[in-house]
């Protein structure tokens, strides 16, 4: 296992007026090469969760076990976990801040105290990565790139510094459908080229249907079901009550079966769907 | 980890103090202030002391916040006891090595602590118990009433209402963009004072950043909200003075008298 998560609870504020639980006995465990989706409304402490994984929210009850080490331990220092666990943050184009970006991309691996000829192979590495032209882009001050750009130039910074769990907290959000699907690609590349394990917190069910392994679904601050993807997805009653919608491509097989077509509901994948329309329509064919 | 930082906070309760009205609260927290520096001995203090508590005891916020408030300025009023009490002159009171400590510095020293810690208290309370709508539109009546000030009375209540209301979102930006520089493994904490120094950069650079788009942004959405200034603006909510008020001016005007009088007339 590369995370254990045991009775994690996280108290804001503890002892105040504003005092808020945001995450409320989670315990899941997470394996080396997982790619892993989080889901759950806007509230349910998705971000929350994400942020004990390496320390920078300590919990007010339960333990984190990343590799093997507590993260919570004072022996642990600070660069160990983030040797271990790289965070790239929502809306990450806003940690930018040297002179070009190959500085920048630098910045991670730099304050884990790496060579310098080794910082200078993994800054172009993942910059290559992430879909971006290492010749093309070094040069460039972060500031004068695009959006999309920006946000994979800052995905790279974290990259950099080669964690074994990569965690993306609505890594796609504001981009466009093309830019997505890039990006998307991107990580899955990490995920089986490279055996990172990936966690990917995401509003978007079609690309948590389509990327992820395994899926788990929060709500008020529990993890309600942690599963297979396909598991999962196929309770549309429960992904509704929940709070979140089913993907599209099931939407719409739904709203077929509803309407007296004979397609299988329980199937979430865009292919799948097309095969089951596909699968109707010979059926009408042979008529 | 920003959790500390209270200025400018806002202690939602329900309170005689929160229901004050905002310009009776500034006009007590200036008038305190003006004479915390008449006060030159005990009687003065616990005339001030009394009452400041007896505000913070009745406005229902917990005292931890007023204390947490004077955290920031804790380093630089100890530093300055040490000096006066060092460096006045008068009759030894203790000895250690060459340094000759003071009764009058120990007392000078008392008396700026105690200044110091009551202003920033009374001024924590102001904004805790007062929200930013209401501090604003108290701060606009007061300025119109000062002819000097009274031209840019809306500009500067409108600058100080966004300036006020951006204090949480700054400091929450901060907050990630801090998280987002450590999970790059960045150190705050150690190093050299230099040291330390620069890796506030990763910090301060996205923030300037961020805040500029954000101005730019807000000048935007106001200006095509067809904003031009306070000229012709009516107000929603109308201030008005209650009995709430008036015997609180009552009070105000005993406490601050009897401060007054105490610095005058005991130490003659
Ligand atoms: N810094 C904070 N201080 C206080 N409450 C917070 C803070 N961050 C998040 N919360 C609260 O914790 C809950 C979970 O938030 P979050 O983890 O951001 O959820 P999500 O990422 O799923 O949208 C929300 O109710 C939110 O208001
Ligand atoms: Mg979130």
């Amino acid at each position: 296992m590369s995370i254990e998560v045991r009775d994690l609870t996280h108290i804001y504020a503890q002892g105040t007026v504003f005092e808020q639980m945001a995450i409320e006995d989670v315990s899941f465990d997470v394996g080396a090469i997982d790619f892993i989706g989080v889901i759950g409304p806007t509230g349910s402490g998705k971000s929350t969760l994400i942020q004990h994984l390496n320390r920078l929210l300590a919990p007010t009850k339960g333990t984190v076990i990343v590799n093997g080490i507590d993260v919570n331990s004072k022996s642990v220092p600070m660069r160990e976990i983030c040797k271990r666990v790289g965070i790239v943050f929502q809306y990450p184009e806003y940690q930018l801040f040297e002179e070009t970006v190959y500085k920048d991309v630098c910045f991670g691996p730099k304050n884990l105290g790496f060579d310098k000829e080794k910082i200078d192979f993994l800054a172009k590495e993942s910059i290559e990565l992430v879909g971006l032209d290492f010749e093309t882009v070094k040069d460039l001050s972060p500031f004068e790139l695009s959006g999309g750009q920006k946000r994979r130039v800052a995905i790279a910074g974290v990259l950099a510094m080669k964690p074994q769990i990569l965690v993306l907290d609505e890594p796609a959000s504001g981009l466009d459908p093309a830019g997505r699907a890039d990006l998307l690609d991107s990580i899955q590349k990490m995920n089986k080229e490279l055996g990172i394990c990936i966690i990917l917190v995401s509003h978007n069910m079609d690309d948590v249907a389509h990327y992820c392994d395994k899926v788990m679904v929060f709500s008020k601050g529990r993890l309600l079901r942690y599963g297979r993807t396909a598991e999962v997805f196929a309770d549309s009653d429960f992904l509704l009550s929940s709070g979140l919608a089913p993907p599209q491509s099931k939407q719409l097989l739904i709203e077929l079966k509803k309407r007296g077509i004979p397609v299988d509901d329980s199937v979430f994948s865009i292919e799948g769907a097309i095969d089951e329309i596909l699968k109707w329509h010979s059926s009408l064919a042979g008529k | 980890m920003l959790q500390d930082i209270t200025i400018g906070q806002y202690y939602p309760a329900d309170s005689p103090i929160h229901a004050l009205d905002p310009r009776t609260k500034l006009k007590a927290v200036f008038f305190f202030i003006f004479c915390l520096f008449w006060v030159n001995n005990i009687y003065g203090f616990i005339f001030a002391g009394v009452f400041l508590s007896s505000v913070v005891l009745s406005s229902k916020v917990p005292v931890g916040y007023v204390v947490k408030g004077l955290k920031p300025v804790l380093f630089v009023v100890s530093l300055t006891m040490l000096m006066s009490i060092l460096t006045i002159p008068g009759d030894e009171a203790f000895r250690i090595f060459v340094f000759k400590g003071t009764w009058q510095g120990l007392r000078q020293a008392g008396i700026m602590a105690a200044r110091i810690f009551m202003l920033i208290s009374s001024a924590s309370m102001l904004t805790l118990a007062t929200s930013t709508i209401d501090l604003t539109d108290g701060l606009e009546a007061l300025f119109l009433k000062i002819p000097l000030l009274k031209r840019f009375a809306h500009d500067m209540s409108m600058m100080m209402c966004i300036a006020l209301r951006f204090i949480p979102t700054l400091v929450d930006e901060t907050d990630r963009i801090m998280k987002a520089q450590m999970s790059r493994g960045a150190d705050f904490q150690s190093g050299s004072f230099a040291q330390r120094a620069k890796s506030f950069i990763p910090i301060l650079v996205p923030l300037f950043v961020s805040a500029f788009q954000r101005a730019y942004e807000l000048a935007m959405a106001m200006e095509s909200r067809c904003y031009t200034g306070g000229e012709g603006r009516t107000r929603m909510k109308l201030l008005e003075y209650t009995k709430l008020d008036y015997t609180a001016n009552v009070v105000m005007v005993i406490v601050f008298c009897s401060m007054v009088a105490s610095g005058v007339l005991v130490n003659r």
